[in-house]
């Protein structure tokens, strides 16, 4: 007995839409980062499932790639925010705005 | 005739016993209403100070360097799955079987190698390069 | 016949060139940490974009990847592919470091991190290199990442400079944001095809009943790519960025790393997501890109009409040329439009040369300390007429006045267009949007003209030295801007062949 492929994508679109709905409301960069990590699982859930609906192995695969990625992203980003840190004397990411489009 | 069932049975028993026994408990007790039983160490410690603590930011280094190489590994197990196989075929030669992992493992040392020398792994702070950093005249108003 | 019979892997040698130094940098870093030996540094990014470039040449003339003589090379499992159109980017990701290599020589002087610096823009290349090679939508993810995470840094590097570490964050949180949308698109694209590789995705488009997925994820994959090339809705990172980035790096992201963006648009579109078997499960994608190509050009030509900032009016002219590139995928159709395809490629090559090279002036100007406005840059060319002269030709060169490059690739855009028009009438408004926005444009470049050359000189303005490095990128760039026009026809040549080897 298997859960239909179905409920993979909603889960997985759930989840899409918490991270944007996380990204867009919040101000603070780590919950920015945290939010931007749920997303990209998101992700990683539809090539897994999918992976196994299709039966090959490339998407299961392609989610190793996709967390090794992340986890680049976040050290880049864990870095951008501690200088940020030390310029702006705090994280919310909406106060640095001198320069506005 | 379904098995879901007996997941949903253990799950309700998982929610009763727990629920039932404070149920008791609370029934049974005296209660006896005292401030020192509120305390954080109700053997008479008393806290000080928030929990908010700022770390050393070595930490922080040391975390970075081992999430990326940790996750680093993760590449390491599609290969793994396939090296015996790849071994046992007659077409692979151990040298494109290996090759291409211990390049890999080798491109990752010069990265742990160059954190070491810039002294990401230095437990004490290293007197790090701290020169006129910026000097040309940039003034982003 | 070639002298030297060599592997197939080797195809990727000027991708490997630019990972090989950015590696050496490393070692030489790790060798002397406190190292400020800046020709040293300086000299292996510029050996090893250069030989980049010399060996992408050499396989564009002995004819790799040309399927009349030595043949496509799909590598590793058709996951990279070294083709036409593949070649033709590598050579402008390599121009490209190569000069930003040459002036950062100045530009970093008193930096701490110098060789931090080089390797990052090296891996960044090696990224934007592997982009053009990328023939799977995994290699396209982890090639464009690595592209994005050294630039991430590369913007926010200048750490104590609060300019530079806004822009940095910026750049991040956008280019975060951007790259999960564009990796659930993929994950959609896969669950509706099952494939990741691109024909294999082509071969399987409406096969499974998930079409509604598909399309999407392709709608995912778009804005993936919009943000890669700095285009509408994805484009708001573009000026901050910019401006706040060190100036050559600025010049990088806005040529190279916008190339790379269009490569990897081109090579998707075309190749995993063919018009007809799109349309035949209703999704047309090109009416989305003739969508974007107005709006982003419309928007970035306006917007850099009125600044006051000459960095920032590049960073949004910037935004414009991303629309005309645009055009390309938006003149595509079920038979033909390789005209249109192959005018945004050579756009996109004489760009390389024109916008580095404005940019690098720009470079210059902050290594002066002359200011960063309009007024700021008045009558410059009195003290520094050999740059200002280039920066005319950049500045024609960019709104597409005849005799320059960019008129000749604005030229065979419009002519395309028209040409294709026929099939997609919508096409006569992209070219409406093209004519008009030019036109706007000659204002705000002609403005930077004026200033520098018939403006009177800023009062008590010191004396102006000459950095040797930055000199000299400029010079190239001007003069390369200029001698495309007698080598227009190999260039044409060359992205006509890539464009039509790709076919719809």
């Amino acid at each position: 007995m298997t859960v239909a492929v179905e409920y993979y994508v909603l889960l997985s679109a759930a989840l899409f839409c918490i991270g944007l709905f996380g990204v867009l409301t919040r101000k603070n960069a780590l919950m920015f980062l945290m939010s931007v990590e749920i997303m990209l699982n998101a992700a990683n859930i539809n090539l897994i499932a999918f992976s196994f609906y299709h039966g090959n192995l490339t998407g299961q695969v392609f989610a190793l790639f996709t967390m090794a990625l992340a986890a680049a992203e976040v050290a880049i980003g864990l870095g951008i925010i501690l200088v940020l840190y030390r310029n702006f004397e705090g994280i919310d990411v909406t106060v640095p705005a001198a320069m506005r489009w | 005739m379904n098995e879901w069932i007996a997941i949903g049975a253990l799950a309700l028993v998982g929610l009763l016993i727990p629920l039932s026994m404070m149920a008791v408990s609370y029934l049974l007790r005296p209660s006896v209403p005292e401030t020192s039983k509120r305390a954080t160490y109700e053997s008479g410690e008393v806290p000080t100070g928030g929990t908010r603590i700022r770390f050393n930011i070595q930490y922080y280094m040391v975390a970075l360097l081992f999430l990326v190489f940790d996750i680093e590994t993760v590449l390491l197990f599609p290969w793994a799955v396939v090296y015996r196989a790849a071994l046992d075929s007659p077409d692979i030669s151990l040298v494109s079987a290996l090759g291409p992992m211990l390049l890999f493992v080798a491109i990752l040392l010069v990265g742990l190698a160059w954190a070491w020398r810039n002294g990401a792994v230095e437990w004490t702070r290293a007197a790090r390069r701290r020169t006129d950093y910026d000097r040309r005249p940039i003034d982003h108003e | 016949m070639a002298l030297v019979q060599l592997e197939s892997w080797m195809a990727l040698a000027p991708t490997l060139l630019l990972a090989l130094s950015a590696l050496a940098l490393f070692v030489i870093d790790s060798i002397d940490p406190d190292t400020t030996n800046r020709p040293l540094l300086a000299g292996t990014a510029t050996v090893g974009s250069l030989a980049s470039l010399a060996v992408a040449v050499w396989f564009i003339t002995t004819g790799v990847g040309d399927p009349a003589r030595r043949g496509e090379l799909a590598l590793f499992g058709d996951q990279l592919i070294v083709d036409q159109m593949a070649l033709f980017f590598m050579v402008i990701v390599a121009v490209v470091t190569a000069l930003i290599s040459i002036a950062s020589y100045d530009y970093l002087r008193g930096h701490v991190y110098q060789s931090e610096y080089y390797s990052l823009v090296l891996l960044a290349a090696t990224g934007m290199s592997t982009m053009a090679t990328a023939n799977s939508l995994v290699t396209v993810f982890i090639a464009l990442e690595l592209a994005s995470l050294p630039s991430y840094a590369l913007v926010s590097i200048l750490k104590d400079n609060r300019g530079s570490v806004e822009a940095g964050l910026k750049y991040f949180l956008i280019g975060a944001l951007s790259s999960a949308i564009f990796v659930y698109g993929i994950s959609l694209v896969y669950g509706a095809t099952g494939h990741l590789q691109l024909e294999a995705v082509a071969e399987n488009v409406g096969a499974e009943g998930f079409d509604g997925l598909l399309g999407v994820g392709v709608l995912m994959v778009i804005g993936g790519v919009a943000y890669k090339t700095a285009s509408v809705p994805f484009h708001f990172w573009a000026p901050e960025a910019y401006e706040g980035a060190p100036a050559p790096i600025a010049a990088f992201l806005s040529s190279a790393s916008k190339a790379a963006g269009f490569v990897i648009a081109f090579r998707i579109f075309t190749t995993a997501f063919p018009l007809e078997a799109m349309t035949e499960i209703g999704f047309d994608w090109t009416m989305a890109f003739v969508v974007l190509a107005i709006v982003t050009m419309t928007v970035g030509n306006f917007a850099a009409a009125t600044q006051e900032n000459v960095k920032r009016m590049l960073a949004y002219s910037s935004v414009g040329h991303a629309g005309y590139a645009l055009i390309g995928l938006a003149g595509l159709a079920v038979d033909g439009g390789q005209i249109v395809l192959a005018a945004a490629m050579m756009h996109l090559f004489v760009y390389g040369f024109m916008n580095t090279g404005a940019f690098l002036f720009v470079a210059m100007a902050e290594y002066w300390g002359v200011g960063r406005t309009f007024e700021d840059y008045n009558g410059l060319s009195s003290q520094a007429p050999v740059a200002c002269g280039a920066l005319a030709v950049f500045m024609f060169s960019l709104a597409g006045v005849p005799p320059f490059g960019g008129f000749f690739s604005k030229y065979f855009l419009f002519t395309g267009i028209l040409e294709t028009a026929s099939g997609n009438p919508w096409l006569l408004a992209v070219a409406a949007a093209l004519v008009i926005n030019s036109a706007l444009s000659l204002y705000y470049y002609a403005r930077l003209v004026k200033a520098v050359w018939f403006e009177d000189p800023v009062a008590g303005r010191g004396q102006l030295t000459q950095p040797t490095g930055l000199y000299v990128a400029v010079v190239l760039a001007g003069v390369m801007t200029v001698l495309v026009l007698p080598g227009f026809g190999p260039v044409a040549d060359a992205a006509y062949a890539a464009a039509s080897a790709l076919g719809p």
